[in-house]
């Protein structure tokens, strides 16, 4: 336990007004410990925010919340049956059936390989989600005409291809024991869009449903996108559940199982970002190992008053490990504030380094166009303990150092 | 009267390399309740070791130290921690004040160390100031203070639990002549007033000429003088 007389001491031994306080051996262990912080704060927060907005940009424009795959033609012919029975499930938002299958398009210019999906032409107007994250950049979001082709920046670069010019997709028909078949088709390019994550975007286009489902006519390439109020809660789990029970021949995949290997691969990075800061923070506290033990030397001679005066080992190791404490918490406190600072600010950090040093930090096709960020409170509270902690653990040897310093000595040498 | 520092066939030696230089040899003495000992001797003859032990501060080969009827050397550390904040005070030839804390705070250390609040603590140590004439400078950090009051406030702080025996080791050691005569009565004085015990190594014959009980430290004994 540690006694009022070690909190009375290392407060003035810190914050005394003689001039000579303790504080100015400790400055640089704080300014230090602090800048350990801010990498790690603002890797939980980045990390948080990529992640979120990644996983959002796939769920809501990709894979949707859930896909319902019709595994058997009875189930197909039930499609608008089961389309208006998912649409009156709690939760659910928006129910619509597309088709989904991969091609290549190429025009005078260009060509890339593409997974082309066929959606109403409502979607883009009536899901507020897809809408989000499908920016147009030129032309319109507009599948009204059959040939309608929507692309993204990334494909139509690839293509060398504009709005208004013709584009065809070819696409393969296997019929078995029959050579594979390959299909040109002619669309015309209506809008341009970008996701603002362009890994996602060279991988996808838009065409209508109806030539969607001619050109992609096998029934595993025939779904139904379902969209939720929620898709972060358990209310999608009951949603798929219910939609599960409606149907033989159906099954029912989540978002989280669509994307499981992108989410595993986020997370994994994620946990060794943190990982390497929290060893950059361990790396850091040493500092402050050392600053205490040049406080302990310089101290050695009150060590011994103290002794003298019946202070325990554990009275004068408690007043070095408050001061440790003390360092914690001022280096937490300022690495956090700096940290959340540099978070809010990090596209204009970014784009300041970029303009610079002429060159493009992060390459936008691996990384969102601008950086979203997630400020947790939890987080962030776990990341300013954990310095505290460090500190105090830092403070720890030469505390005890303290502790054991005889008097006698002291006083003999002196 | 009763005695209150009893030592019995006390030893005490040091290593010196191979060589083993035994400072304190089989030494016997009493020191009745409210008596001033003087203590005189050749420089390292062990007089300040011997100080060091009767505080609990250094160990001694053999021997026992009862101190107001408790034999230290059969402490524990926590029992030893209580000893030197609750029974004796050490007065020690230079202050040793902490420079971050003023005069009163200085002077507050043991009462907090005893576990007395702030309020507690300050107001003993704004009397234990005041019988030695340092009120008007209670709130001077030690660096504004001179070599004298230096040593007035040190001897404020061991007193400040009011112990029953005072151990001064050459408390006057490194002040000028007239400050040596002032710490010196101011000493004498507050020991008498409290009736606390005195144990006093000195080379000065003045100082020395106060002791109720006058010794040398002489090959490991003492000498009465």
């Amino acid at each position: 336990m540690i006694r009022r007389f070690s909190l009375f001491f290392a407060f003035k031994t810190l914050f005394s007004k003689s001039g000579s306080g303790a504080l100015r051996h400790i400055r640089g262990a704080i300014i230090g410990a602090a800048i350990s912080i801010i990498p790690l704060v603002v890797v939980l927060e980045i990390s948080d925010g990529m992640m979120q907005g990644i996983v959002d940009r796939y769920m809501e424009i990709s894979s949707f919340h859930m896909q319902v795959t019709l595994a058997d033609s009875e189930a197909v012919e039930k499609e608008e049956e089961l389309l208006e029975k998912i649409g009156n499930i709690e939760g659910v938002t928006y129910a619509f059936p597309y088709t989904q299958g991969g091609g290549i398009l190429y025009g005078e210019k260009g060509r890339t390989g593409i997974t082309v999906r066929g959606i109403p032409d409502t979607l883009f107007k009536e899901d507020e989600g897809f809408r989000r994250y499908i920016t147009v950049k030129e032309g319109e979001f507009d599948l009204s005409e059959p040939d309608s082709l929507i692309i993204s920046t990334e494909t139509a670069q690839r293509l060398k291809a504009g709005v208004g010019e013709e584009i065809k997709l070819l696409t393969a028909k296997v019929i078995p024991g029959r050579p594979m078949l390959l299909r040109p088709t002619r669309f015309k390019v209506k809008g341009i869009y970008s996701s603002g994550y362009q890994e996602l975007d060279m991988l996808s286009a838009f065409i209508t449903q109806e030539y969607g489902e001619r050109l992609f006519k096998d029934d595993s390439s025939r779904m139904i996108g379902v969209k939720v109020v929620s898709p972060h809660t358990g209310e999608l789990f009951a949603a798929a559940d219910e939609i599960r029970y409606l149907s033989d021949g159906i099954r029912v995949a989540t978002w989280d199982v669509l994307n499981d290997s992108l989410v595993a691969s986020l997370n994994t990075t994620k946990k060794f970002l943190v990982f390497i800061m929290i060893l950059i923070m361990g790396v850091a506290s040493v500092n402050i190992s050392s600053s205490m033990i040049m406080m302990v030397i310089s101290k050695r001679q009150d060590i011994a008053l103290l002794k003298s005066a019946g202070a325990s080992d554990r009275d004068v190791s408690s007043i070095f490990v408050l001061t440790g404490l003390f360092i914690g918490i001022c280096a937490a406190a300022l690495g956090t504030a700096f940290g959340i600072a540099a978070a809010i600010n990090i596209n204009e950090i970014i784009d300041f380094i970029s303009a610079v040093l002429h060159f493009d930090l992060f390459d936008a096709d691996y990384y969102l166009e601008k950086i979203p960020v997630e400020l947790s409170l939890y987080k962030l509270s776990g990341a300013a303990a954990l310095a505290v902690l460090f500190a105090v653990v830092a403070s720890w040897l030469p505390a005890r150092r303290a502790g054991r310093i005889n008097p006698v000595e002291i006083f003999r040498k002196h | 009267m009763m005695d209150i520092l009893e030592v019995k066939n006390l030893y005490k030696s040091y290593k010196n390399g191979d060589e083993k230089l035994q400072i304190i040899k089989g030494l016997d003495f009493s020191l009745p309740k409210g008596k001033r000992m003087v203590i005189t001797g050749e420089s390292g003859c062990g007089k300040s070791t011997f100080l060091n032990i009767v505080g609990s501060l250094d160990q001694c080969d053999s021997g026992q130290i009862i101190v107001d009827g408790t034999d230290i050397t059969q402490l524990d550390a926590q029992g030893l921690c209580q000893y030197r904040n609750r029974t004796i005070g050490f007065v020690f030839q230079f202050h040793y004040l902490l420079k971050e804390l003023t005069a009163l705070e200085n002077v507050m250390i043991p009462a907090m160390v005893a576990g007395l609040s702030k309020k507690e603590a300050s107001e003993r140590a704004a009397e234990l100031l005041e019988s030695v004439k340092m009120t008007h400078r209670k709130d001077f950090y030690p660096s504004r203070l001179s070599g004298g009051e230096r040593q007035r406030v040190a001897v404020a702080r061991a007193l400040v639990n009011n112990p029953v025996l005072l151990l001064a080791d050459e408390p006057t050691g490194n002040l000028d002549q007239d400050n040596s005569r002032l710490v010196e009565k101011l000493l004498f004085q507050i020991v008498e007033e409290r009736k606390t015990s005195l144990i006093l190594v000195t080379h000065d014959p003045t100082i020395a000429s106060h002791g109720d009980i006058k010794v040398k430290l002489e090959k490991g004994k003492f000498v009465t003088i």
